[in-house]
């Protein structure tokens, strides 16, 4: 009974967004009207809000069942960002193509919350099979919601093949280092993993486990499906995967590699390599920062060089990881963050220029900045930070992720990494190529299309304007962002497990 | 369970098993297959394996056999029918079955675990009962979260497939 | 503990060996002794099988994949039903009981939203 209770109270604002989708769907089901979409995105905002609410009057720890539901500050700050980032997908929807099943579209992405919400709550093998599960359906559905556009279908069948066959990787994974060490909660597998690191079969299921996230990631060599998705599905559904699930998707990742294997990390460094998981989180990183932006430098279509670059911000992510090993999980975060808050805010963008002009290829953004001034400068804001310029977000994300790399001491030394980080730099310069053409289109270029009214101003382009915003007072002042981060880590680190583990009957 | 109905059960197993390989109508063959589940249940529950016959009935006899109806129908699959028998292969695959089986035998014969006769089972086991009491206690979240992920799935299956209104 | 994976390896290595020489000696073959020569019937798109006879693209009532798949979901669920019915009402901790009727509250709601959308009528 007791256990029940803790649950109930670790994951309230799970439940209320459950209570809310409940009340979505049903409220769906009404008869049509003018104000019908507006009346289902103010529900599950306050359900949203609800929510977020809860989560800030929570107790500060929690521990349930073994691992399998787990609350520390630093935890709790990722989970109001997922949810945030939820809620703004949702307000770009309304403004989206989506006519049929609109209830259903709110729904989906409710449920893609709790999934990440979930995911970033639990240090327990089991737990986050199910909850990645939970965020990658959702998204499937989400991803194929356009039913008359062949392109929408593809992207959905694509993404779930992928996607099934990632989750197949990684629960096979997951069963053998299960197999070999016994243990499905983290905080047990870091005990018993350091006697197995040289068992092959360990290894194995490592490196299944790795190549199972690389999937959700977009890594290189596992990003085949992220351009196709990324064009093929609507707009704000691709705007979640690029924004929440990556970071979910990197907080369990560091989770999983930071505290259940920090014992078989083995080095990366040029000059001791060492088996283990960081050699191969380094060899991963350095590919995706090259593959991903040489081959956005060829795309004309806006939605396709965000995916590559989505690619190449993953192996920067994934660099910040295999720097760290884990230690210092901060900078990463930071750089998540601030990334999804980015692509989210280019996809807002995007989302724009598709409704009123009819595409995203490159010339359908041309004169952007005489329609659409307030726009075109958000444009502006968000590739200069995906490109890493001063003093934007993006700058201090990347300066952060690199000084790291280049100073940590699990490298043994250093400029153990040298190699991996001056890959980044470079291909960062020419990553500036292709964000510039973007801008190009946006400001230089004039527009060949028939001028259009000045746009009036709507819900999703206030939150586009947000985020700029955000992205902007970030650069300016980085501690906004980072003094929590850091705050809520050495909390999260100096208070590991309070509540005592629930013992099996 | 008395030898007699382990006789039955067995025998419609394999028999409907074979039925299913033999019928030349493929919605004949996933019938017959049917039939042969549920003679692997009825064994199941035999052995005081409740859970796990249910699971047989429900699981495979209901949803994949559906699943095969499905591909079945989808495929529209007629030519089958048509097929002659190709007396050089049904005679190699004969000949392998056998080698197979006398190979079986011979291996229980020779190894020492295989003249045991079986651990007594541990009669009217409340596996079903067990199985509920760790589902609803030690892995209640996971269980919770996959009652969420059906209702996931029943939603998309409806976004998904219905005909839009034109 | 080494010597199980040297023999899995040397196992490996024979097995990957055993069909890649063959393959490799029928690619001498085919580049030295047997030039192509391409005629109908080696181009007929299934060489050594049956000719489809009429349109592959069929129609079929997708109504009835709906029906089945919905069926699908709610046989699963059963599944996660069949330990709480066989525990009885004395038996059963409260917290299962709860869980059990919050499972039901979501499969309840599935069924009438599919009900309300029109997915059980046969059109």
């Amino acid at each position: 009974m007791n256990t029940a209770l803790n649950l109930l109270h670790l994951l309230t604002p799970e439940s209320i967004l459950v209570e809310t989708i409940l009340v979505v769907l049903i409220a769906g089901l009404f008869k049509a009207t003018a104000q019908k979409r507006n009346m289902l995105l103010s529900l599950t905002l306050i359900g949203g809000v609800t929510a977020g609410a809860m989560l800030i009057f929570q107790p500060h720890y929690g521990n349930i069942a073994n691992g399998m539901a787990v609350l520390d500050p630093l935890t709790r700050f990722i989970k109001v960002v997922v949810l945030g980032l939820s809620l703004i997908t949702a307000v770009y929807a309304v403004q989206s193509n989506i006519r049929q099943h609109f209830a259903e579209y709110l729904a989906l992405i409710l449920f893609t919350a709790i999934g990440m919400m979930l995911l970033a709550g639990t240090e327990n093998l089991l737990m986050i099979f199910i909850a990645l599960e939970m965020v990658s359906i959702p998204l499937y559905l989400l991803a194929g919601f356009l039913k008359q556009s062949s392109a929408s279908a593809e992207a959905s069948l694509k993404y779930f093949l992928v996607g099934g066959v990632s989750a197949a990787f990684l629960l096979f994974g997951i069963s053998l280092i299960y197999g070999t060490t016994g243990a499905t909660s983290l905080r047990d597998l870091a005990q018993s993993a350091p006697a197995v690191t040289r068992d092959p079969l360990f290894l194995a299921g490592l490196v299944m486990a790795i190549v199972g996230f690389g999937f959700k990631v977009a890594a290189v060599p596992f990003h085949l499906w992220a351009p196709d998705v990324y064009e093929g599905a609507p707009t704000s559904s691709a705007a979640l995967i690029a924004s929440g699930s990556k970071v979910a998707g990197f907080l369990i990742l560091a989770k999983f590699l930071a505290i259940g294997l920090a014992g078989a990390a083995g080095s990366a460094a040029s000059s001791q390599l060492q088996p283990g998981w960081l050699p191969l989180l380094a060899v991963i990183a350095a590919i995706s920062i090259v593959v991903g932006n040489l081959a956005a430098l060829s795309q004309s279509n806006v939605k396709r060089i965000l995916a590559y670059s989505a690619i190449a911000q993953s192996g920067y992510m994934l660099l910040g990881l295999s720097a760290t090993g884990g230690t210092a999980l901060i900078s990463v975060l930071f750089y998540v963050v601030v990334y999804a808050l980015t692509a989210l805010g280019a996809f807002g963008v995007v989302l724009h220029v598709e409704q009123r002009r009819g595409g995203s290829q490159l010339h359908h953004f041309e004169g952007l900045h005489q329609s659409a001034p307030g726009l075109a400068l958000c444009m502006g804001v968000f590739m200069i930070s995906l490109a890493g310029i001063p003093p934007l977000a993006g700058f201090f994300g990347k300066f952060y992720l690199f000084a790291g790399a280049l100073g940590s001491a699990s490298q043994g030394g250093n400029l153990g990494l040298l190699w991996v980080v001056a890959i980044a730099i470079t291909f960062n310069a020419v990553s500036l190529y292709y964000y510039l053409i973007v801008l190009k289109h946006v400001f230089v270029t004039p527009a060949t299309h028939p001028a259009e009214p000045v746009t009036r101003r709507n819900a999703a382009t206030f939150v586009t304007g947000l985020l700029a915003v955000s992205v902007f007072a970030i650069g300016l002042y980085p501690g906004v962002l980072l003094d929590p981060l850091r705050a809520a880590a050495q909390a999260a680190n100096r208070k590991p497990v309070t509540a005592a583990p629930v013992q099996p009957k | 369970m008395s030898p007699i109905l382990f006789w039955i059960f067995s025998a419609l197993m394999l028999g409907f098993g074979a039925a299913t390989i033999l019928n030349r109508n493929p919605v004949a063959s996933a019938l017959s297959l049917v039939v042969s589940f549920l003679g692997l249940a009825a064994l199941f529950f035999g052995l005081d394996a409740n859970f796990i016959g249910v699971i047989q009935i429900l699981v495979y006899a209901g949803a994949v056999m559906v699943l095969f109806i499905f591909i079945i129908m989808l495929l529209d699959l007629k030519a089958e029918q048509r097929r002659q028998i190709n007396i050089p292969a049904l005679l190699g695959g004969v000949a392998i079955v056998v080698a197979f089986t006398a190979q079986l035998v011979t291996v229980i014969r020779s190894y020492k675990a295989g003249n045991e006769p079986f651990a007594a089972i541990t009669p009217n086991l409340p596996d079903a009962h067990n199985i509920g009491m760790t589902l609803f206690a030690n892995y209640n979240l996971p269980f919770q979260v996959i009652g969420v992920l059906i209702l996931v799935a029943s939603i998309g299956v409806v976004v998904l497939s219905q005909r839009e209104l034109k | 503990m080494s010597y199980d994976y040297l023999l899995l390896t040397i196992f490996l290595a024979i097995a990957l060996i055993f069909p890649l020489v063959p393959l490799g000696l029928a690619w001498l073959w085919a580049r030295t002794l047997s030039p192509a020569k391409p005629g109908h019937d080696k181009q007929a798109t299934y060489e050594c099988g049956l000719e489809s006879e009429k349109p592959v693209q069929i129609q079929f009532q997708a109504h009835y994949y709906l029906y089945a798949l919905v069926f699908l979901v709610f046989d699963v669920e059963t599944v996660f039903l069949l330990p709480f019915a066989a525990m009885g009402f004395v038996n059963i901790p409260v917290v299962g009981f709860l869980s059990i009727m919050l499972f039901l509250l979501l499969l309840v709601e599935s069924l009438v939203w599919a009900w309300a959308k029109g997915i059980l009528e046969w059109k």
